[in-house]
């Protein structure tokens, strides 16, 4: 019940008493202190639009990429060819499969829901001219993609399908409801497997795909 | 000056009116509580408004209790762990002898909404509505209106005021394929295996083939109905008369039949299903069962449950072999028989309700768990031994104390082995149901004819039951009250303040005017003067909240008093309304109530020596510049009270203690000095004595009055006197 008779009154000539003048604040103290009620709050004061604008929720991102020692030099076939400057990954150190980044995303997830989401930029090596595959001694393939799923603590949560193109803005987003637990947000990226045929698909000095500048992001919205 | 003598007097008892007044007692005490610290008396009292924002606010309303009348009663019902709390009140109309109404309190905003509206007046013999909580339910009544339940949101009328209208079933046209009107024409005809196809895996019951009636040629069939309402506790009400029979005859292709129902009746509201019972074929005798068809009474079994208040037709598929429990029998409820109940108790899980002015010797009782149920013999005739009417039902240990005009009788049991009626006491008893209130530790007080009773104890585990007066030396206060009106008096118990306040009106007066207070601390009574009281009640931090018989009575007038008080520490005495109009203002009265501390007649062993005061010691909480009037009475002669002047409460020798104090307001009497925050020092109030000079010669008998508005807390006092063992001349009396 919000009101409270007067528990003490500071009269003029009583004398300065602690126990009587804070009685008088403590009243309305411990009001505020743990019976804020329907007699306080005003009726209708919070509606529903208001908590969805201001739900309570955390968001924390962190930026990933390919693991460097993955990487090796240029996509492109020549010092000055373009994208000579972009690095990729070469069947001498990556065979095919899930790969996971060392680069994860870890906080602690309040009950609620979870909006998870991953951003990156890619390239495939299978531009016209060849490019490095062709000078080191490859063939472009048509048939290089890049594929990406979200893990949420070792969960599948995401996934993109594979992508073929030359280069690309994989995004995807996922919502999943969550327990207050220790979260982990991973990416892993998988590409065409390895041939046997190393001559067309040499193990070196053959960048394949690339990605990089990837953003995780997740957004706690609290229950 | 040496005095010879000393006499301290402390710790101080309470109101004694016996004559004389002997020891630590006092003749009068009027306006006090006990102070825990010191277990003096201390006058910091007063009342405000519940709204305390009213007398602040800038327009000429008395803000949530502007349309409230004289208030009758008054309760605080707290639900959820205090989370939901109802604060429920009965005022008139502001109008007189129009109607009351029964508000809700909402805090935010501050507003009284009307909960029950046109009510009847009450006659000046009668007494306001009665709460009482049960279970999640808090029951209203005031035997003049219609009883209420009321479960914090929605309420309706207590108890089956009527029994249902039974149900209509249609006639049953027996040959296939002919329409008649009013006839409901569904049959089915029973499948031959072979005709169904199942897996092996899949188990059908065959043998119970839906469907009413018998399967020969030529069979009567015939079946009545009976309905009964449900509320949503369970309380099932009394079963309706039986229906008018369906009969049709079999045919020979064995069909088995639908019976159609309607006309089953609505509910009133708060009904929330209806149970349909039917019986057996009765064949050809449609009063008999099946196998006698000549003089067995027919029997009803459960049929089905309707979950809704809506719907009014049913389809019956159910045969014979599906039908459930027996149907209750009609004595198992009946139409509620307490129609003008003024008051209840909860008991055992029972409800307990008195039979109201015109049935005032009966006391009737509820099926365990369902308020609005009763049975047909569940209820007592208590006329033994002439103690009138039943006048408070109050479940106390393990008992339900039926009190009555002149005696308390007593109700032991449970609803399993049955209840047992037994009269306890005759001589004794209370006139009104507010004024008889639980105290912990102590048992259950009740205010009588003649004085305020405790009856404490129990009767298990061969404990007793025992009747005590707690106001033998009362005598004065309790012959001036009015027993005529004593269905106005109310009580209650705080347990924040640690006493119980009793209400009654005096001296003729038809309203209350004074009050009667019991402190637990000591464990005696004093007074309370001032306190427009006429029905009381205890939140749930053990705050009083009051009603008051004032309150607006006429459309273009606001009263100084209207709406409920809170008894707190204010240090006011209530409310006025200044003005008129527009600019009227409802302000809050800026004197204390007036308290008075008149000290027992002290004869220092025998009156008839005398001897002669020196000096009064007062022993007081020094609380600063405070002053009071003290007089003293020589030889009890109230005539002419010598005053003996006196200082304020600081400490004699010493510097005196830092006051609050208002810079602009120049007192000439010192010490004055004003407390500023950051600056001034915390002051420890202590117990001292104020020494006060006794100038009035040699005495009998000597007494001393304490009154005024300050806030003092007095401990206890010494009287320094000397004894010359004069002894008195006069033995005879005057010529």
């Amino acid at each position: 019940m919000g009101y409270r008779p007067k528990q003490a009154e500071l009269r003029n000539n009583n004398i300065v008493d602690p126990k009587d003048t804070d009685q008088v604040y403590d009243a309305y103290v411990s009001e505020l202190n743990g019976n804020i009620d329907r007699q306080n709050i005003e009726a209708g004061s919070i509606n529903p639009l208001d908590c969805a604008k201001n739900a309570f929720h955390s968001y924390y991102d962190v930026y990933t990429k390919m693991n460097e020692e993955e990487i090796i030099d240029g996509i492109g076939n020549s010092t000055t060819a373009p994208f000579s400057d972009v690095p990729g990954i070469s069947y001498g150190l990556y065979s095919g499969g899930w790969a996971k980044c060392a680069l994860d995303l870890e906080f602690d997830a309040i009950e609620g829901s979870l909006l998870l989401e991953f951003s990156c930029y890619a390239y495939n090596n299978v531009q016209l001219g060849g490019g490095k595959m062709l000078g080191g001694g490859g063939q472009p393939k048509s048939g290089i993609w890049l594929a990406f799923q979200i893990l949420y603590n070792g969960n599948v949560v995401a996934e993109i399908d594979r992508q073929y193109r030359p280069f690309c803005n994989p995004r995807m987003a996922a919502i999943i409801p969550c327990a207050t637990e220790k979260g982990v947000v991973s990416v892993r990226w998988r590409a065409t497997a390895r041939n046997n045929d190393t001559t067309n698909y040499p193990l070196t000095n053959c960048p394949v795909a690339f990605w990089s500048g990837g953003r995780i992001t997740a957004i706690n919205k609290y229950r | 000056m040496k005095a010879g003598n000393r006499t301290l007097f402390e710790p101080l008892a309470g109101l004694n009116e016996m004559e004389p007044p002997e020891g630590l007692s006092a003749q009068e005490l009027v306006n006090f509580r006990v102070e825990p610290q010191t277990m003096g008396w201390d006058s910091r009292i007063g009342w405000e408004p519940y709204y305390t924002a009213v007398t602040t606010e800038e327009d000429n309303t008395w803000g949530p209790f502007d349309q409230v009348g004289p208030i009758h009663s008054v309760f605080y019902w707290t639900t959820r762990a205090g989370a939901k709390n109802h604060l429920v009140y009965e005022s008139d109309y502001f109008q007189p002898n129009v109607k009351t109404r029964l508000w809700t309190y909402q805090g935010n905003p501050a507003e009284s909404i009307i909960f029950d509206d046109d009510r009847r007046v009450l006659a000046p013999n009668q007494a306001g509505t009665n709460y009482e909580p049960y279970g999640r339910y808090l029951i209203i009544l005031n035997g003049r209106d219609k009883p209420i339940i009321w479960d914090g949101i929605k309420q309706r009328t207590l108890g089956f005021q009527q029994r249902p209208s039974p149900p209509n079933p249609w006639e049953v046209e027996a040959v296939a394929g002919t329409v008649t009107v009013d006839k409901t024409n569904s049959f089915v005809r029973p499948l031959p295996d072979s005709s169904l196809v199942v897996e092996t895996s899949q188990v059908i019951d065959w043998e119970i083939q839906y469907g009413l009636g018998s399967q020969t040629e030529n069979e009567i069939n015939s079946y009545r109905y009976k309905v009964t309402w449900v509320y949503e506790n369970g309380s099932e009400s009394p079963i309706s008369p039986r229906s008018n029979p369906t009969t049709w005859t079999s045919q020979a292709q064995g069909f088995k039949y639908f019976v159609w129902l309607d006309n089953i009746p609505r509910g009133p509201d708060g009904v929330i299903a209806r149970r349909i019972y039917r019986t057996k074929n009765l064949g050809s005798s449609p009063t008999a069962v099946n196998t006698d068809k000549q003089t067995e009474e027919e029997v009803y079994y459960f049929l089905d449950q309707i979950d809704n208040n809506n719907d009014e037709t049913y389809y019956d598929t159910t045969p014979d072999s599906r039908l459930g429990s027996l149907a209750p029998r009609d004595d198992h409820s009946i139409v509620f028989p307490a129609r003008t109940a003024r008051f209840a108790a909860t008991y055992k899980n029972c409800l307990f309700l008195d039979g109201g002015e015109g049935e005032g010797g009966v006391v009737y009782y509820s099926v365990p768990g369902s308020p609005d149920q009763y049975k047909a013999l569940d209820f007592f005739n208590v006329g033994t031994g002439n103690a009138g009417d039943v006048t408070a039902l109050k479940a106390y240990y393990d008992n339900l104390l039926v009190f009555r005009e002149r005696g308390i009788d007593i109700i032991t049991g449970d609803p399993i082995n049955g209840f047992v009626y037994t009269p306890f006491i005759r001589g004794y008893g209370a006139k009104s149901h507010n004024s008889v209130v639980e105290v912990p530790t102590m048992g259950m007080m009740f205010l009588s004819d003649d004085g305020i009773y405790l009856l404490k104890g129990g009767l298990k585990g061969g404990a007793d039951l025992q009747l005590q007066k707690m106001t033998q030396h009362l005598q004065e206060t309790f012959d001036r009250m009015n027993t005529a009106m004593l269905h106005k008096a109310c009580a209650a118990y705080s347990p924040k303040w640690k006493e119980v306040h009793f209400y009654f009106p005096t001296d003729g007066n038809t309203e209350i005017k004074d009050g009667v207070v019991f402190h637990l601390d000591k464990g005696t009574f004093s007074k309370r003067e001032g306190f427009p009281v006429s029905c009381i009640t205890v939140d749930e931090h053990g705050e009083f909240i009051f009603g008051t018989p004032y309150g607006r009575t006429s459309v273009n007038l606001r009263n100084n008093i209207q709406g409920l008080f809170w008894i707190s520490r204010s240090r006011h005495n209530g409310t006025f309304y200044q003005g008129s109009g527009d600019s009227g203002r409802v302000r809050i009265q800026d004197l204390p109530p007036t308290f008075t501390y008149w000290s027992a007649e002290q004869q220092f062993g025998f009156d008839g020596v005398e001897k002669a005061p020196k000096y009064l010691y007062l022993k007081l909480l020094m609380r600063g510049n405070n002053k009071f009037i003290v007089e003293c009475y020589k030889n009890q002669d109230i005539k002419n009270p010598i005053d003996l002047g006196g200082g304020y409460t600081q400490p004699s020798d010493e510097e005196a203690q830092k006051v609050f104090n208002n810079p602009a307001i120049t007192i000439d009497a010192v010490p004055d000095d004003y407390a500023l925050f950051d600056v001034a020092v915390w002051e420890k109030p202590s117990v001292m004595y104020l020494r006060y000079d006794v100038a009035c010669g040699s005495v009998n008998s000597f007494s001393f009055k304490l009154r005024g508005t300050a806030d003092i807390t007095l401990c206890g006092y010494a009287i320094d006197f000397g004894a010359d063992g004069k002894l008195v001349r006069a033995v005879r009396g005057q010529n």
